[in-house]
């Protein structure tokens, strides 16, 4: 808590200068609200065009792996990073006094909100915080309205999205009414797909994240059962799923376009 | 016909029908036993009455495959603990602890994460083969037969670490989301979601694999009278070998490469089955086919009955839990007999 006070005191006087993210999520956050020159380094994972929205951008800004050392060598002035990422090298920096905010996964619009103007707040920079925000709230009211239809997230493995995750905050706002939640999934979890063959969804909702790659997580996905298990197949692009931020609109539009089926 | 033929075919079918009626009842069970809450009758009459086509895709396409797996899978490692038992006259021989299971993982992890196994019709069958085969040929060069108990189950253990670390290892290179999800599969067995395709992939293997196996019946009856008396019977021990080996090879191997590596059944199997069968190794390798085929029949019910959420537990967990007390009651036994 000490270090909070540090850090409010240290936003007020001088922005930080040396930013360093830990997560794929504040990678994004990072390159949305801060200028190029105060991010030190971002993920690993952040130039990857299957993982982060903002690859592109992410392209010449150095890389760390996560490791304690790495990032003290860096001597960072703040370090975003995810609650439940990289945990051992998050609290080895806090005994080094280094002011870190840490972020959970986004589970709605109204969290992806809080976490803009958090990570917004913490680098100094309140007014790029605001025309984001109103950039996305502009977005979630030009949404077009669509007729209600069910849906449901379809992943390796059988893994869905229930209740409380943003992937089903997405669908509510595109009108897709999520049938992991009406099988009793709550966070991410598990389908077995005799459920998802009783709730027959309208549109099953699968990922292009490693599509190709030779898994059984892949090998499920071609399943006979699963053929006309929905009433169609649609892949949406994961990276505009997995964190909170402006890109969850293009999401949502994708799937509000999607018609009725039967 | 004499008396005593008469007396023991008298003998001998009950066994036979109980084994039957217990496997024709377990996976009617098994069938009836899912993640939708309908009751039994509900489903029979919306799947066999009603025609009702969710649910008969249900119990075709998922639920009967998944029974025939777990019959085609149990009795593979069912007959080729007895086959193995038999063949090093060692009752401690089983598919998991002499590594063949492992090595049966580890074939269908290279096949499968290298993308061989799309390659061609039977490649992943093919490939669990060849890493039982090798994982068998290569505990029996470092324990032969001669050196006891000991000896053998050390180099199972040392060979199936081996085969463990190595399909972690796989996992770990490959670009993979879920490795650590994938590596428990491999290592703790499962048949959640598996369809008719695995079914016909490893129909052809597990049936040859098991006619070698059953074939080698009169061959064991001879060797568990010693090595020197099966030569002098006429039976030719090397070629006993090699045809059991293969047999096994072929059903553990295409097993695994679809259900992963389920340890104790090979073990449990032959042991529950030969007192009844008064320790006949020609009766006791169909014997012990059935009652693999039971037991992870009842494993693979039990993981289902206790499924909340998350994905369903490994079917290997099961088989331990029941099957390492077992395995300790083995030992004190054969702490009691050995002075």
């Amino acid at each position: 808590m000490a270090f909070w006070a540090a850090l409010s005191g240290a936003a007020a006087n001088a922005a930080p200068e040396r930013i360093v993210s830990l997560s794929l999520c504040t990678d994004q956050l990072l390159l949305t609200l801060a200028p190029r020159e105060r991010i030190t380094a971002l993920t690993y994972l952040a130039t990857r065009p299957d993982l982060s929205t903002l690859w592109q951008e992410a392209h010449g800004i150095p890389q760390v792996r996560g490791s304690a050392e790495e990032v003290l060598s860096l001597q960072p002035d703040l370090v975003l990073a995810g609650t439940f990422g990289a945990r051992p090298t998050v609290r080895l920096l806090r005994q080094f006094g280094i002011p870190i905010l840490t972020l959970p996964p986004a589970e709605d619009f109204a969290s992806v909100r809080e976490q803009i103007r958090q990570v917004a707040e913490a680098i100094g920079e309140p007014g790029r915080g605001a025309v984001a925000l109103a950039a996305l709230d502009q977005d979630l009211a030009q949404l077009a309205i669509t007729p209600p239809r069910t849906g449901a997230f379809y992943r390796q493995s059988g893994y869905t999205s229930g209740s409380g995750t943003l992937a089903d905050a997405i669908m509510q706002a595109a009108s897709m009414a999520n049938v992991a939640v009406a099988a009793g999934v709550r966070g991410s979890g598990y389908l077995p797909l005799e459920r998802l063959l009783i709730e027959r969804p309208d549109w099953l909702i699968t990922s292009d994240y490693k599509r190709d790659v030779p898994t059984l997580g892949n090998r499920l996905l071609s399943h006979p059962a699963l053929r006309g298990a929905a009433g169609g197949e649609f892949v949406l692009p994961g990276h505009l799923t997995s964190c909170g931020g402006g890109w969850n609109v293009r999401a949502t539009r994708l799937l509000a376009a999607l018609p009725p089926v039967r | 016909m004499t008396p005593s033929v008469g007396a023991q075919q008298a003998c001998w079918p009950p066994l036979w029908w109980l084994l039957a009626l217990t496997l024709g009842a377990c996976a009617g069970t098994s069938l009836l036993i899912g993640y939708i809450d309908l009751t039994p009758a509900r489903l029979l009459h919306g799947t066999f009455v009603e025609r009702d086509p969710i649910l008969t895709r249900i119990v075709f396409e998922i639920r009967a495959p998944r029974v025939l797996l777990a019959i085609l899978v149990g009795a593979s490692l069912g007959i080729a603990g007895a086959a193995l038992q038999g063949l090093l006259r060692n009752p401690l021989a089983e598919p998991g602890l002499l590594g063949a299971s492992s090595g049966a993982a580890l074939g269908a992890v290279l096949a499968l994460y290298t993308g061989f196994a799309d390659r061609f019709w039977l490649a992943l069958p093919l490939a669990g083969f060849t890493g039982t085969a090798l994982t068998v040929v290569l505990v029996y060069l470092l324990a032969g037969t001669k050196t006891g108990t000991t000896a053998l189950i050390l180099a199972g253990v040392a060979i199936s670490a081996l085969a463990s670390a190595l399909i972690s290892l796989v996992l770990n290179f490959s670009p993979n989301p879920h490795a650590a999800l994938e590596i428990v599969f491999w290592l703790l067995g499962s048949l959640s979601n598996r369809s008719s395709h695995e079914v016909i992939l490893i129909l052809a293997p597990v049936l040859a694999g098991a006619a070698l196996m059953l074939l080698s019946g009169t061959g064991l009856r001879a060797l568990s009278l010693g090595e020197e008396t099966a030569y002098s019977l006429g039976v030719r021990v090397a070629r006993l070998k090699v045809q059991i080996l293969i047999g096994c090879a072929l059903a553990v191997g295409a097993s695994v490469s679809v259900a992963g590596s389920i340890g104790f059944i090979g073990l449990i199997a032959p042991h529950l089955m030969r007192p009844l069968v008064r320790a006949d190794p020609a009766k006791l390798l169909p014997a012990s086919a059935l009652c693999g085929a039971i037991l992870l029949l009842l494993a693979d019910i039990g993981v289902r009955v206790l499924y909340t959420q998350g994905p369903e537990l490994k079917l290997g967990v099961i088989t331990a839990l029941v099957g390492a007390p077992f395995f300790i009651f083995l030992i004190l036994k054969t702490r009691r007999t050995m002075p």
